[in-house]
């Protein structure tokens, strides 16, 4: 979705971000603000207010906590040891299934200003974690690149990660945004990763993303340049020919990369919140394949295939990736323990390769020093 | 405590709400506007209360049903009484944004029939929402109200047929005479056709099995999984052991595909 018109936020003014979109951006496409914009428009979004929110982005400092435990770290679920950064909230692209269509309830985009704040929350975290095998993502509530060319952070959270090379950045995208970040020098540990589908899901689920050839052309780039690159086929989504077009592309990503140059590939099928089923309904009608699904709700409340379909994907998949070479790391994301032992008849920290990224020794340290935060401060 | 005759007081808001206001009750005003007894002539003078109308109303009508809450907002619109709609909705703990209003607009446009149960029922902004879609159900809207549903019965209907339309599978005729629960599986066989299918194969294997005489089983479709539930009972150990042999027979029996009800 383009956007239509920038909000700067008076408090963001002499940030870099704001300064480059008043220098780049023509004079009637931006504007500075004193408070939010939009307000008056408060609790959960309409359809209609949640496409606009897409069309308009404020450019403002976030007063919150930047850094996260994924939301896979709930009970119930098997968590990949994953820590979010978060940079901004909504995003441009235009998916069927987005999550955010369930709990977002600001009228606008928001691009979060003050990126030294949040590297400074990791330079903390880092006083304790430096040595720990961390994964930290930036695209767990705004895509990581599709906006970057506006905002550069890709630049600095590169350099910033230089200097933690026990740690993995991971900036996950549907878009293929990556010339900005090529030439920035790193520490091998900047993962650039894509979320994938075969092109006939891309086409009719996720609007205004990159192709699949665009996408898989970034990633080639990124991994050109030492950039470790990774993909989630994900949310895999059941359609017409879904049995023959998963393992072909899985065939597509090995055809171009070797499983040395890919940390994992992570598999999930489609699955979202119960309340955001009518959004996605009026937003996208009877001809997306999300809302043709047979879903219902599962242990944890979300809508999913159900097991046996689940199980037939990822075995898809699975085998796909097998019958190329064995080496292959990959896994399932979001599932729960009888997913695990139904396709590996083993759980993650068994299974060959996947143990490191399913230690929970990084995330009892996290909480630990959540816990004594939270103390200190009683 | 101030009267105004009731000559004098205008019935525009003309409210009327399922559980009508106790006519021992002397009829009340604001501002010269009737907000009770609204029909009532036999009384002189009505009662004009001092304050906010939003806290009034509420407290002249505490309790009302989502549709009938509705129905007074669009009340208070029609009749031109001036008021702070999101005040108005706090008092009964709705927040009022757009996607209410939505709602709010949307019943106008529905059978007085179905809104009449919905107010009884006490159906929720989230029961009604899958009606946003704006396909045409009158009918089968008429049909939940006359069905004898449940409000979460009433609410997965609305939702499956909704959804139905909006897939075009919606099928021709719904023998509303039947009972809801009945109508709801013959709705979900519509919508989850895959699903209800493999059941039903799977049914079938599982009859082709030799279950032991006194083990009961069930083909189970419940939330994201399909289970093949078992019932029997164990007087000894003796009877364990026999059931483990009949298990395994029937275990080798369901390794051939044909057999198989998960496959």
């Amino acid at each position: 979705m383009a956007i239509e018109h920038i909000f700067i936020d008076k408090a963001s003014v002499s940030s870099e971000v704001a300064q480059r979109v008043m220098s780049v951006w023509a004079e009637d496409k931006w504007s500075i603000v004193d408070g939010e914009p939009l307000a008056e428009q408060k609790g959960r979004l309409s359809s209609e207010q949640f496409d606009r929110s897409k069309k308009l982005l404020h450019i403002t400092p976030f007063k919150g906590k930047f850094f996260k435990r994924c939301p896979g770290s709930r009970p119930g679920l098997t968590c990949c040891n994953y820590f979010v950064l978060n940079l901004g909230l909504q995003c441009d692209m235009n998916c069927s299934y987005c999550y955010l269509q369930s709990f977002i309830n600001t009228p606008i985009m928001k691009l979060y200003s003050n990126i030294d704040d949040a590297l400074g929350e990791l330079r903390e975290m880092g006083t304790t974690l430096r040595d720990q095998s961390m994964r930290i993502g930036t695209g767990e509530v705004i895509d990581s690149l599709s906006l970057d060319e506006i905002s550069l952070y890709s630049q600095k959270l590169i350099g910033f990660f230089k200097d933690y090379p026990n740690w993995r950045l991971e900036f996950k995208t549907k878009s293929n945004k990556v010339d900005q970040f090529l030439d920035v020098p790193h520490a091998g540990n900047v993962i650039a990763s894509w979320s994938i589908n075969p092109q006939a899901v891309i086409a009719s689920e996720e609007h205004q993303t990159a192709s699949l050839q665009e996408r898989l052309e970034a990633a080639r780039k990124a991994r050109d340049k030492g950039f470790q690159v990774s993909f989630h086929i994900d949310p895999m989504i059941e359609h017409i020919g879904w049995e023959k077009n998963y393992p072909d592309l899985v065939d597509q990503i090995c055809a171009d990369f070797s499983p040395k140059e890919i940390p994992y590939v992570s598999v999930g099928a489609l699955r979202f919140q119960p309340e955001q089923r009518h959004m996605m309904r009026d937003r996208f009608g009877g001809k997306s394949l999300v809302n043709q699904s047979e879903l219902f709700p599962g242990h944890d409340g979300k809508y999913r295939y159900e097991s046996g379909l689940r199980k037939r994907m990822y075995q898809s998949v699975l085998q796909a990736f097998k019958n190329q070479d064995p080496q292959w790391k990959v896994f399932i994301c979001m599932e729960n323990p009888e997913t695990w032992l139904a396709n590996y008849e083993a759980m993650p920290k068994s299974v060959d390769g996947l143990s490191e990224l399913f230690d929970h020794k990084p995330i009892r340290k996290f909480n630990s020093i959540i816990e004594s935060s939270k103390g200190s401060l009683s | 405590m101030v009267f105004r005759p009731l000559s004098q007081c205008k019935s525009d808001l003309n409210f009327q709400p399922v559980a009508p206001v106790s006519e021992l009750l002397p009829v009340l005003c604001f501002q010269g506007q009737r907000l009770t007894g609204f029909d009532r002539q036999e009384s002189i003078n009505a009662v004009e209360l001092q304050g906010a109308i939003e806290d009034l109303l509420a407290s002249v009508y505490p309790k009302l049903s989502f549709i009938e809450l509705s129905r007074l907002f669009n009340c208070l619109v029609d009749a031109g009484i001036a008021f702070n709609a999101e005040k108005f909705f706090g008092n009964w703990s709705y927040s009022y944004n757009e996607n209410l209003l939505l709602i709010i607009q949307l019943l106008r446009t529905l059978p007085e029939k179905f809104l009449d149960y919905a107010a009884r029922k006490d159906l929720s902004p989230r029961d009604l929402e899958p009606l946003n879609l704006k396909q045409e159900m009158d009918k089968e809207l008429i049909g939940i109200s006359e069905c004898g549903a449940s409000r979460s019965e009433a609410a997965l209907l609305i939702e499956l047929i909704s959804d139905l339309k909006m897939l075009k599978k919606s099928p021709a005729n719904i023998d509303w005479t039947q009972r809801a629960a009945d109508t709801i599986d013959q709705l979900k066989i519509c919508r989850f056709p895959k699903r209800y299918g493999l059941a039903k194969e799977a049914r079938k294997r599982a009859k082709k099995l030799s279950w032991p005489k006194s083990v009961r089983w069930k083909w189970n479709t419940r939330s994201d999984q399909n289970t093949l539930d078992l019932q029997l009972s164990l007087k000894s150990l003796q009877d364990l052991q026999a059931f483990s042999e009949r298990f395994k027979m029937v275990s080798e029996q369901a390794q051939a595909e044909e057999n198989n009800p998960w496959q």
